[in-house]
C-alpha cells in the first residue's frame, strides 16, 4: 500500500512537472518539483529513502528529456547522498530548515550540473548561468520544499495513525 | 334524552339568541347616537392600536417576507451569477480556441506548399541546458524524425524521437540545435547557422558572422534552406542585438523568436514539402594538366576556344 502510494506520488509530481509547472512559471523560474520531493524526504526520512527518489526522478527526468543522460541522475543522486547526513536533525517545526537544506540542495545540484557540462564541452557561461537559472529557481526551490515539508509530516502522521 | 344533552342544547340555544340580539344591536347602532357615539370613543384608542399594530405588523410580517425573498433571489442570482461566469469563462476559452484554430486554418491555408500535419504540445520538458517537448502526433500519422515543426508565427524546432502516438520535438532553443539561416534582408543574405543558448534560453544566436557582415539590429531571419530539415524562407526572429566574440574575430547577432515557446499549444509538423531544396555546390575536382588551365577556365588576354 506504501509504495503504491510512493509510485502514485512519484507519477502525480512526474505530470505536475512536464505539464503544470512549464505553463505556469516562466523558463527560469520554473521549481524542480522531483528534486525538491526527493532533498526533502532526504532530510526528513534518511538517505535511502531520498537516493532511491534522487535515482527514479534523475532517470525519469533525463530519460523524459532525452537529455545528456546523467546530468539529472548523477547530481540528484550525489547532492542526496550529501544531505542524508542530516537525517533526524529536522523535526516538524523546522520547516525553515528543510527550506535551508532544500536550497542548498538546488545550489549543490546547479554546481555539479555546470560541472558536467563544462567536462563535455558545452559553451556554459557560469556567471549567465547561475544568474539567470540558479537564483531564481534556489529561491523557488526553497519555498517549494516548505510545502513539501508539511506534506510529507502530514502524511506521515496519517500513516502512523492508521497503522 | 339525557340531562347533560340538555343542558347543551339550552346552552347553545341561549348562545344564539345573544348573537341575533347583539347583531340586531350592531345593526341598528347608528338610530342609538348615544350608544353608537359612546361606543366608538370607547373603542377609538383600541381600534387606532390595533390597526397601528397590526400595520406595523404586516408591514413586519412584508419586510421579512421581503427580505427572505430577497435572501433567496439574491442566492438564486449568485448561482446563477457563478454559473453565467463558469459559462462566461468556458466561452473565453472556446473564443481563444476558436481563434488559435482559424489562425492556424488560415495558416495551413496559407502554405500551400507544405503537406502540413497539426499536432498538440502534451509536456514541455526542460531539463537543465536543454529544451525539448512533446507533441500529440507520432508514427502512426506519418510523423518522422528530422521532420520540421513550425508554428504560425515561426519555426518551433525539428522532431527528434518518433513513437507511435507520439513524437519528442527539439526546439530551436535547445543548445543543441543548429539551423541554417539567412537575412531576408536584400541588400544581406549573409547565410549563417542559429545555435540555441542554454545560458539564456530565449535568446539563440546566430554565430559566427564576419566583422564586417552586413547584419543589421531588427533583421529579420529565415531559414536558409541547407541542412535539409527545413525549407527555405520560414520566419524565425529578428535581430535583437549584435555581439563581438571575445577573440574579436567574428561576431554574433543575438535573436528574439517570433514563436512565444512560453504559450505554444499547436504545431504543424512538415510532412511534406514542395519547395526544392537548394542544390548544394558540386565540388568535383578539375584535373586539368596546368598547361591546358588557361584555355579551359579563361586566361587573361586569351579568347576562350
Amino acid at each position: 500500500m506504501k509504495k503504491c502510494a510512493w509510485i502514485l506520488m512519484l507519477i502525480g509530481v512526474i505530470i505536475l512537472q512536464s505539464l503544470v509547472v512549464p505553463r505556469w512559471f516562466p523558463y527560469s523560474w520554473a521549481p524542480h518539483l522531483l528534486l525538491d520531493i526527493a532533498l526533502v524526504v532526504t532530510v526528513l526520512k534518511g538517505r535511502s529513502h531520498g537516493m532511491m527518489l534522487a535515482v527514479v526522478g534523475g532517470i525519469v527526468q533525463d530519460v523524459m528529456i532525452g537529455n545528456y543522460f546523467g546530468l539529472h541522475v548523477v547530481s540528484y543522486a550525489i547532492v542526496s547522498y550529501m544531505l542524508g547526513s542530516m537525517q533526524g536533525t529536522v523535526y516538524e517545526e523546522q520547516w525553515y530548515a528543510t527550506a535551508w537544506w532544500t536550497g542548498i540542495g538546488a545550489a549543490l545540484v546547479m554546481a555539479l550540473q555546470i560541472g558536467l557540462l563544462w567536462v563535455v564541452q558545452e559553451p556554459i557561461v557560469m556567471t549567465t548561468y547561475i544568474w539567470n537559472h540558479g537564483i531564481p529557481s534556489i529561491g523557488i526551490d526553497a519555498l517549494v520544499g516548505i510545502v513539501v515539508h508539511k506534506l510529507v509530516w502530514r502524511w506521515e502522521e496519517k500513516d502512523e495513525y492508521m497503522w | 334524552m339525557q340531562q347533560s344533552e340538555r343542558k347543551w342544547l339550552t346552552m347553545i340555544v341561549i348562545l344564539c339568541a345573544i348573537l341575533g340580539i347583539f347583531g340586531y344591536v350592531w345593526k341598528q347602532r347608528t338610530q342609538v347616537p348615544v350608544v353608537t357615539v359612546t361606543l366608538e370613543n370607547l373603542m377609538a384608542p383600541f381600534t387606532y392600536g390595533a390597526s397601528r399594530f397590526l400595520s406595523g405588523l404586516h408591514t413586519g410580517i412584508a419586510v421579512i417576507d421581503n427580505g427572505i425573498l430577497r435572501v433567496k433571489d439574491m442566492s438564486d442570482i449568485e448561482g446563477r451569477n457563478a454559473e453565467l461566469e463558469q459559462k462566461q469563462v468556458a466561452y473565453d476559452e472556446l473564443v481563444a480556441e476558436n481563434i488559435r484554430l482559424r489562425q492556424l486554418l488560415k495558416f495551413k491555408g496559407e502554405q500551400p506548399q507544405f503537406a502540413l500535419l497539426a499536432a498538440s504540445v502534451v509536456t514541455r520538458d526542460r531539463g537543465a541546458w536543454t529544451d525539448t517537448f512533446t507533441i500529440s502526433r507520432g508514427s502512426a500519422d506519418g510523423v518522422a524524425p528530422n521532420m520540421a515543426v513550425i508554428a504560425p508565427r515561426g519555426v518551433v524546432g525539428f522532431v527528434s524521437d518518433v513513437y507511435e502516438h507520439s513524437a519528442r520535438v527539439q526546439s530551436i532553443l535547445d543548445p543543441r540545435s543548429a539551423t541554417g539561416v539567412i537575412v531576408q534582408r536584400p541588400e544581406s543574405r549573409i547565410a549563417s547557422i542559429l545555435k540555441g543558448n542554454g545560458n539564456l534560453p530565449m535568446e539563440p544566436q546566430m554565430v559566427n558572422i564576419a566583422l564586417n557582415g552586413d547584419v543589421l539590429k531588427g533583421d529579420t531571419i529565415v531559414t536558409s534552406g541547407f541542412g535539409g530539415i527545413y525549407p527555405k524562407g520560414l520566419l524565425l526572429g529578428h535581430v535583437k542585438d549584435i555581439v563581438t566574440d571575445e577573440e574579436g574575430f567574428v561576431k554574433h547577432a543575438v535573436i528574439e523568436p517570433t514563436v512565444d515557446f512560453q504559450s505554444l499549444e499547436e504545431v504543424f509538423v512538415i510532412v511534406s514539402s514542395s519547395i526544392a531544396r537548394p542544390e548544394a555546390p558540386k565540388l568535383e575536382p578539375k584535373l586539368i594538366p596546368r598547361t591546358q588551365r588557361d584555355q579551359v577556365e579563361g586566361a587573361k588576354g586569351t579568347v576562350q576556344q
